[in-house]
């Protein structure tokens, strides 16, 4: 055919019963393929033309509303001109079809109105979709652009296992479905109650298929076990698997280590636990977890030389479209953590400094069993109930040998202490609580309801033996003080509480969230003290012991306006708790009851400056209540250089605290900005009173007092480059406060600053390499107005490069590199400069990846430390402490899947 | 053992006064339906317990105001969900259509990135599916077509309203598109009411927002995929979106 080959058609059209011209008839020219040509509308006079058409065969289609379409084909033949003439449409007639179905008895069943066939019955070929496998069964008819009419009507909806698979178009389901994973196809009409889990009623019935799918399609599982061995007998061993059933998923874990990997990651947790935490929503749309680290539960906090081994299961399943679900974790964790602590600490003391210095060398070992289980019944869209459970069973062993030096200013021993402890504790815990919620059909209008019940019992017994002496001015022994105690402690906590809040819309944009709580906490506790006698521990301490009983009993009110529009937000509010509480002394037979009120108002705003930046600002005020240890008229005695005085003339404290907040994200650009500051001041805090004597004993007390302030500021802002694939990150943040406190009744005032920064930069190329650098600088500053000729400043400098490379034949490497740069001080003049270096290397084998070799050198130069310098009011404290260093750790880690989403 | 049903079936192909009608202006109401819990993709718990937060659908109403003339294309109500904004990569387009200049202009925001697109009308291959299928009470049929070589949709169009427009920039066929299935990325948009009254000089005028970046379709969709080149599958959704 020639390139250029054009000719042109036209024609008129008009109807069968008045032959009068039709105007907005659509004609349209098709090609043989159903690609649409181009269309035309007829004119007043029912005329079209179709001008400079390539040469060839066409459908002519012509259709008009209550007309029956019209349909031709049309040659248009090069340089021809070609006049349709009058072209005449008819009305629609109706029609008559004659359908003949063949069935089969036993593959089909009839239940109610629904028609039921089952797959296997039916011969369809191995790599068929269920478009081929409908066409086979009777009652079905699939045309062939897979329109499907059943039973003489047209579905609409397809539904794979009651769930609508994509959209409103059918052909989507039964396209990309395999024959062979169905098991059975339902025909039925759809009605209000199929309604009910679809989600979407339109009054009307639908023939609908739903096509069941067998249990091996939607079964699998996945897993990986790994071994890793090194030099200086370092290990670590995991093995994990899920298997899964449609929404049925068991799994179970363990590993045993030496390193600091006590825990699964984050990521292995996801897929092979199932938490039983709430994930939360922020009015502006974030969502975060929280999760508490909870030492009960043995969680390693890096300090010392762990030795873990751990295990668990997870079971969980859903019922019944959902309504019903239920989830369940057991685990058990053996860890065994050693090594050393040393504290120095400087004193800053009116009219002389002292230091303490600390050593202390420990093995703990901590057991514990935790099951959790949970069980969710949403009876319908609005509302859900919500059981929990979950048991505790826990062990811990604790030996120590502690020793501590009190210096003067000239470096002088004033007291020294040694002493061996050694305890055992046993702890239960029992909790449980229900939830309903419930949305009302009027917009904004819920209800919560909760009841909480949690049981704890802990007992421990412990062995103390501990050398005091004290010195006089010239390092002679003045006084030694000989402890030899056993101490055993039994505490029994039980509470139940109550909880509700119910939202309430009031008018347009403005809601009224009021809330009640009650809660009861019943708590005995028994601590007996008792000295050695003969070998025997049988001298009970009264000083030294104790037998209390608290009941506390709280009730909370409160009520909160919030005003909600698209671009401004605001709440304002308070609540006010009443608390009655109850202590009985049974040792010394005293009671004290004491009744307080606490208020906590608060405000807050939020502007929507646009869709990717925010402001808002925000009020909290709160009294604080002094702790029963903090106002009982009592001394605490158990360590004789440090004794604590009760004060029952404390009064509340209270807090206000302002914060101010913005952000800006531009994720096309590639840049963000982060910004935050906090102010805070307390009225009547809580400060401590110390009495220092000259042998360095020391008596404190809590006491009120005014002027404690607080202000920090966190600012960071990100962009990049990326013309050059360059990331630069910049972090600002600051604090600096007031803590007024007293030493030997003198006011001491001390302020603080701290300033840290540092940009970070990375180059990266997508899948090839990631390198950059970190940097972290910290200057800390403290002044007291005792001691103003001393002032405690220092910085502290980090410098982290690092490298990501991903070579071919799937090898990478990952090294880092951190130096870690310590100002010395005046009193801590020791080197703690440190540079730890890591590398890794690892290669993937195989198509899937699922072998995986690596080989990890850990603190390559053997230097690594445990460092935290803290500096605070009257004390500055360096604490150092044994952590892992330089090891090599080969692993092999062998990756498994198996099912749907394996690939 | 088998035996012969022979079953009787009558279809009537019923219409009524209305669908005999045309509509030469007039409004459309359209829900835009994204399918939020589909486009997560990632497995673990943590992606469980937010499709159980979330609502399923992002659901935004969008009105299209239009004659023989122009047509105007507008967001009406947007999803209220929180989560929504999460999805929201050009989700709340307006597109104003001129019939006799052959002209478009599209109002498109991903992220913080404001775009004011003006283009000829869009050039699609439509390809007749000989479906049938009654949307708001219009006999449609449909039609599909891909998008820049990537995307295919599926139109349901109306030659009862000899219009040739729709929502967003999906036209070209013969009549006034009421439905659209874009499977890829989980989007329907249906119309569920269509008003014949006349829309008023005012409801069809477009009035430019400030502040948005001047371009043509072309050139936003290679500056946006050049800003997104490390975003990996990311990039690749937030693209589709942006060809609507």
């Amino acid at each position: 055919m020639h390139l250029h080959a054009q000719g042109s058609l036209s024609g008129t059209l008009t109807d069968t019963v008045n032959y009068r011209p039709m105007i907005y008839g659509t004609v349209s020219l098709i090609k043989p393929d159903s690609m649409l040509y181009g269309f035309k509308r007829t004119d007043a006079k029912g005329y079209f033309e179709f001008l400079q058409v390539p040469a060839g065969r066409y459908i002519l289609q012509i259709t008009k509303p209550g007309f029956a379409d019209y349909e031709d084909i049309v040659n248009i033949k090069e340089g021809e001109a070609l006049s349709l003439g009058n072209i005449h449409l008819f009305e629609k007639a109706n029609l008559l079809k004659e359908v003949i179905i063949k069935e089969r008895m036993n593959a089909i069943r009839v239940r109610g109105d629904t028609t039921e066939f089952l797959v296997d019955s039916f011969l369809v070929n191995k790599n068929s979709n269920v478009e081929d496998l409908l066409k086979k069964l009777p009652g079905i008819q699939v045309d062939k652009n897979g329109k499907i009419t059943a039973q003489g009507q047209e579905v609409k909806k397809v539904l794979v296992d009651g769930e609508e698979f994509f959209g409103e178009d059918p052909t989507i389901a039964t396209q990309n479905i395999r024959a062979e994973n169905v098991e059975t196809v339902q025909v039925f009409d759809k009605k209000s109650d199929q309604a009910a889990f679809t989600g979407i009623d339109d009054g009307s019935k639908e023939k609908t298929i739903n096509l069941t799918l067998k249990e091996e399609a939607k079964k699998g599982y996945f897993g990986k076990a790994s071994a890793g061995a090194g030099t200086e007998e370092r290990y670590e061993h995991q093995a994990m698997a899920n298997f899964f059933n449609k929404k049925r998923k068991f799994s179970v874990y363990g590993a045993a280590s030496n390193t600091n990997n006590t825990s699964l990651n984050w990521r292995d947790a996801d897929k092979y636990t199932g938490s039983d935490d709430d994930l939360q929503v922020s009015d502006e749309g974030y969502i975060y977890s929280t999760y508490n680290y909870d030492d009960d539960d043995g969680y390693f906090d890096g300090m010392g030389i762990p030795q873990t081994w751990y295990a668990g299961t997870h079971y969980s399943n859903k019922y019944n479209q959902d309504k019903h679900s239920i989830n369940f974790n057991a685990s058990r964790k053996d860890i065994t953590v050693e090594g050393f602590d040393d504290n120095n600490t400087k004193y800053i003391l009116p009219d002389t400094l002292f230091y303490n210095r600390q050593n202390t060398v420990f093995k703990n070992n901590r057991k514990v069993n935790v099951a959790t289980g949970t069980y969710t019944l949403k009876p319908d869209s609005q509302s859900s109930i919500i059981i929990k459970l979950n048991a505790r069973q826990g062990e811990s062993t604790r030996n120590s040998f502690f020793q501590s030096a009190n210096l003067n200013g000239d470096s002088l021993r004033v007291n020294d202490n040694q002493r061996t402890n050694s305890s055992n504790g046993l702890n239960d815990q029992f909790g449980s609580s229900i939830t309903w919620n419930k949305k009302f059909s009027k917009k904004g209008r819920s209800l919560s309801l909760s009841f909480n019940q949690n049981y704890t019992a802990n007992s421990s017994d412990g062995l103390l033996v501990s050398t005091t002496r004290f010195f006089d001015s010239l390092s002679n022994i003045i006084s030694t003080n000989l402890l030899d105690q056993k101490q055993e402690e039994r505490t029994i906590t039980k509470s139940y509480s109550g909880k509700s809040t119910y939202t309430e819309p009031l008018w347009k944009n403005w809601f009224l969230v009021t809330d009640y709580d009650i809660s009861s906490t019943i708590n005995t506790s028994r601590l007996s003290t008792l000295a050695r006698s003969n070998n025997e521990y049988s001298n009970f301490i009264d000083s030294l012991s104790s037998d209390f009983s608290y009941d506390i009993l709280t009730q909370k009110g409160g009520i909160t306006f919030r005003y909600v529009t698209k671009k401004l937000n605001y709440s304002f509010g308070g609540r006010i708790a009443y608390t009655d509480l109850k202590q009985v002394n049974r040792l010394a037979d005293t009671t004290i009851n004491q009744k307080f009120t606490n208020l906590f108002p608060a405000a807050r705003i939020n502007y929507k400056i646009k869709n990717t930046s925010n402001i808002s600002l925000s009020y909290d005020g709160g009294t604080r209540q002094p702790s029963l240890q903090q106002i009982q008229p009592l001394q605490d005695v158990s360590n004789p250089l440090d004794i604590y005085v009760g004060n029952p003339s404390l009064r509340q404290s209270f807090r206000n605290s302002f914060r101010l907040s913005y952000n800006s994200y531009k994720p096309v650009t590639g840049s963000s900005i982060y910004l935050s500051a906090n102010f805070s001041f307390v009225n009547d805090d809580f400060t401590s009173s110390d009495f220092v004597d000259d042998l360095g004993r020391k008596v404190h007390q809590t006491v009120n007092v005014d002027g404690n302030n607080n202000w920090n500021f966190y600012a960071y802002h990100y962009f990049e480059i990326k013309s050059l694939n360059l990331n630069i990150g910049n972090g600002i943040n600051g604090s600096s406060g007031r803590n007024v406190n007293f030493i030997n009744a003198q006011q001491n005032i001390n302020d603080y600053q701290n300033f840290s920064f540092g940009p970070d930069i990375s180059y990266s190329k997508e899948e090839l390499l990631d390198i950059g650098v970190r940097t972290n600088l910290t200057y800390n500053r403290n002044t007291s107005t005792l001691r103003p000729d001393v002032v405690t400043s220092f910085w502290i400098q980090g410098y982290t490069p690092y490298l990501e490379l991903m070579l071919p034949k799937q090898l990478s490497i990952e090294t880092s590199c951190e130096f870690n740069i310590r100002q010395r001080t005046a009193e801590f003049d020791r080197n703690l400069n440190t540079t730890i270096w890591n590398a890794t290397v690892t290669k993937k084998f195989f198509a899937k990846q699922q072998l995986e070799v690596g080989l990890s050198a850990y603190d390559i130069l053997n230097q690594n430390i445990g460092f935290r310098r803290n500096a605070n009011s009257n004390y500055i404290n360096e604490n150092t402490f044994s952590i892992l260093q330089r090891y090599l750790l080969f692993t092999l880690t062998w990756n498994f899947s198996k099912g749907p989403g394996s690939e | 053992m088998k035996r012969l049903i022979i079953i009787l079936l009558i279809i009537s192909a019923g219409y009524s006064a209305m669908s005999q009608q045309l509509v030469l202006s007039g409004k459309i109401t359209y829900e835009r339906k994204e399918n939020m819990h589909k486009s997560l993709t990632d497995k673990g718990d943590w992606i469980e317990k937010m499709k159980e937060k979330m609502p399923k659908y992002r659901t935004d109403i969008f009105q299209l105001h239009f004659n023989t003339k122009q047509s105007l294309y507008k967001l009406i109500e947007e999803e209220e969900s929180p989560f929504a904004q999460w999805w929201r990569w050009a989700a709340t387009n307006t597109v104003y259509t001129n019939f006799e200049t052959g002209r478009q202009t599209a109002e498109k925001t991903i992220y913080e990135m404001n775009y004011r697109l003006e283009d000829s009308l869009p050039a699609l291959q439509w390809k007749m599916l000989g479906e049938y299928r009654e949307i708001a009470g219009y006999n449609c049929r449909k039609a599909g077509a891909i998008i820049n070589d990537s995307l295919y949709i599926i139109a349901f169009f109306t030659e009862q309203i000899p219009v040739s427009s729709g929502p967003e920039s999906i036209k070209g066929l013969p009549g006034m598109v009421l439905g659209v299935v874009i499977p890829k990325i989980h989007i329907t948009i249906f119309a569920t009411k269509v008003e014949t009254v006349p829309p008023t000089e005012k409801e069809l005028t477009y009035t430019p927002q400030k502040k948005f970046k001047q371009s043509t379709q072309k050139d936003f969709i290679s500056e946006i995929m050049k800003a997104l080149k490390e975003w990996g599958e990311y990039a690749t959704k937030i693209y589709y979106k942006a060809l609507l």
